[in-house]
């Protein structure tokens, strides 16, 4: 590898790191956070009984629907499992023939539900985990289209950001047991070097599966080259059961429950989806789908049942060798296939992810920052860049912060509640965007991070001392799945709380251009900085 | 007076030059490495000896790698020029395989 060889790559890591560094910051946050999306899901509905009998809680959800949408056209249920708070159901109401043409179908939000084990709706609308595992890839407030496509080349980003990365690291192990603390800029790299090499097979498989999540979006030209018409293609990759038509005679849906175990026996682990078209009709029709936790690659392994009788109709036939590889792709991006032990292991991955998009963006300003000519006027760019890393770094976990605490604190009966939540997380990132732009930056990284800090440490006490049931309870019952939530809250608010007093502690330090020439790096190592 | 008209002259053309060749690099690097990506890939779905399904779905799977590759070798590359040049030899040497055996074979 030539010197020049390297030093084209350290440019193209530079600015590829830099240019969507942000976008990527906040998809980093919020992927790591959904590898909790089932414990948030249960943690923001803090009053939910738990889930024992996911069977007994099935047929809860089965007497309800029959109640609340008998005779629809299908109904659309997730299979609840002791880690959810409930059961997950919504239906699609029999089109009506009166209906004017092209009106927009009725909002989700009526014909959805969460159903608890007991079998009633669950009281606090609120999006829960599923808001951050949606956000990692939609975003918000933009169309999904536009979101995804920023999110593809983000990542596509991030791909040549990690590849450059290890080309321009040259002594990847040396540097990986250095960490030279106080240093300024060399602190930083080092940081920087150690949060990248130690979880380098993590990132590069995630960011690589993750375009590939993407793929049918991003790339679709492999399939238009040998297909005319794509839907062909997908039809062979995800085989349909095809079209159930309405007989007009009623006759009783079978219990739930039974097809669910029938499917479990079939297809090898748990059944994670049932879909049932036209329920109380006699021609209805169940399909059951394997869970995504059943193992690393799953298809969506599916089976049809006649509704009435039983009798199985259908089976989706086995994947090819590429879709197999993509299935897994997808399977280890996701990581549903995990124990906890390997939960965990991922979420420590995300945050070491988290950290070296963010050591990297202040990274940028922290190598700048010594080489300005004039250090009271940096150029605009560097303003740019200085005002939106406080924006982004420590204003979006200000705001997820305050999407916690609008979930504690907004009334049950509010209508939208939900979508009031995540509008608390906007406005308050938006009051910190206001605040970067404000203070001078030592004070913008100071108050966020510090605001931060108290705000999780308020909202664990809170969770402890006012709410009912709450943090007390949860240990008490032995639920430590959610009390290792407020348990992960409290390290984070002390993490927060740990940068923000080392940064009111840099002031006391001599310039930091003095301290470089104290310093001096060797050629060699400059060489590495680029 | 001349002179220094001629020194200005002189460092205004070598920033455009350099302008110009950042500016190229980031050309081959993001619209013409996606699409060297793109034709590449299709090129592999056409001629990987596998079911049609199989092949489309391999060569989607390596056109990321693809991608990233053309970005680095648009920096690697010892010029913008020439950066721009071999990727698009790559796309259209790629583009021809993909026209002739559609133009042979058709699609599904």
């Amino acid at each position: 590898m030539t010197r020049s060889f390297r030093k084209s790559q350290s440019t193209l890591h530079t600015w590829s790191g830099l240019l969507l560094g942000w976008v990527l910051f906040i998809i980093f946050v919020a992927g790591t956070a959904a590898y909790w999306r089932d414990t948030l899901n249960r943690w923001m509905r803090p009053e939910t009984p738990r889930v024992e009998q996911p069977m007994q809680a099935l047929q809860h959800a089965q007497h309800f629907l029959e109640r609340k949408a008998p005779g629809a056209k299908a109904w659309f249920i997730t299979m609840p499992t002791t880690e959810t708070p409930g059961t997950f159901a919504s239906w699609i109401p029999q089109p009506d023939p009166n209906a004017p043409k092209g009106k927009r179908p009725r909002r989700r939000r009526d014909t959805s539900v969460l159903i608890d084990a007991t079998g009633t709706p669950v009281a606090r609308d609120t999006r829960g985990g599923d808001f951050f595992y949606r956000f990692h890839f939609d975003l918000h407030y933009m169309p999904i289209l536009w979101a995804r496509w920023l999110v593809g080349v983000a990542s596509m980003m991030m791909l040549v950001a990690i590849l450059t990365g290890i080309v321009i690291h040259k002594k990847i192990f040396r540097d990986f047991f250095t960490l030279r603390r106080a240093k300024g800029q060399r602190s930083w790299l080092d940081g920087h070097n150690a949060a990248a090499v130690l979880g380098l097979p993590f990132h590069l498989m995630i960011t690589y599966t993750g375009l590939v999540t993407l793929s049918a979006m991003l790339m679709p030209w492999a399939a238009i080259a040998n297909y005319a018409d794509r839907t062909k293609l997908y039809a062979s990759i995800f085989p349909e059961a095809g079209d159930v038509i309405r007989v007009g005679h009623d006759a009783p849906l079978g219990d739930l429950s039974q097809f669910v175990r029938d499917g479990e026996r079939r297809l090898g682990g748990p059944i994670g989806f049932i879909e049932v078209a036209e329920p109380g009709d006699a021609a209805a029709r169940v399909i059951v789908t394997r869970a995504s936790s059943a193992g690393l690659v799953t298809h969506g392994e599916r089976i049809a049942y006649d509704g009435v009788t039983g009798r199985v109709t259908w089976r989706s036939p086995p994947p090819d060798g590429a879709r197999t590889t993509y299935s897994a792709m997808i399977g280890v991006h996701a990581g549903r296939f995990g124990d906890t032990t390997l939960r965990w292991l991922y979420f420590l991955c995300g945050i070491g992810g988290t950290l070296m998009v963010a050591s990297g963006l202040v990274l940028w300003t922290v190598k700048r920052r010594e080489k300005l000519s004039d250090p009271t006027r940096p150029p605009f760019g560097f303003h740019v860049v200085e005002r939106l890393n406080i924006a982004v770094i420590a204003g979006f976990p200000f705001g997820c912060a305050m999407f916690f605490w609008a979930n504690r604190l907004l009334p049950l009966a509010m209508p939208m509640r939900g979508d009031r939540e995540v509008a608390w997380l906007f406005m308050a990132w938006g009051l910190a965007v206001v605040l970067s732009l404000g203070l001078r930056p030592r004070h913008g990284w100071m108050k966020l991070l510090g605001g931060t800090a108290i705000a999780l440490f308020a909202l664990v006490a809170y969770d402890f001392v006012v709410m009912r049931p709450g943090l007390g309870q949860w240990i008490l019952a032995g639920d430590w799945t959610l009390a290792l939530v407020d348990g992960v809250l409290l390290v984070i608010a002390a993490a927060l709380a740990w940068v923000a007093f080392r940064v009111r502690a840099h002031r006391n330090r001599p310039p930091r251009s003095a301290r470089v020439r104290a310093h001096a790096v060797s050629p060699a190592d400059e060489e590495t900085v680029a | 007076m001349t002179i220094a008209r001629n020194a200005t002259n002189r460092t205004t053309a070598a920033t455009w030059r350099r302008r110009g060749d950042a500016t190229l690099r980031l050309l081959a690097a993001m619209p013409l490495g996606y699409a060297v990506a793109s034709l590449v890939a299709m090129a592999l779905a056409r001629i990987l000896p596998m079911p049609a399904a199989t092949a489309s779905m391999t060569a989607t799977l390596v056109a990321f790698a693809i991608c990233a590759g053309a970005a680095i070798w648009a920096y690697a590359a010892s010029s913008g020029w020439r950066a721009c040049w071999t990727l698009a030899a790559v796309g259209l040497v790629a583009g021809g395989i993909v026209w002739l055996s559609i133009s042979a074979g058709g699609r599904l």
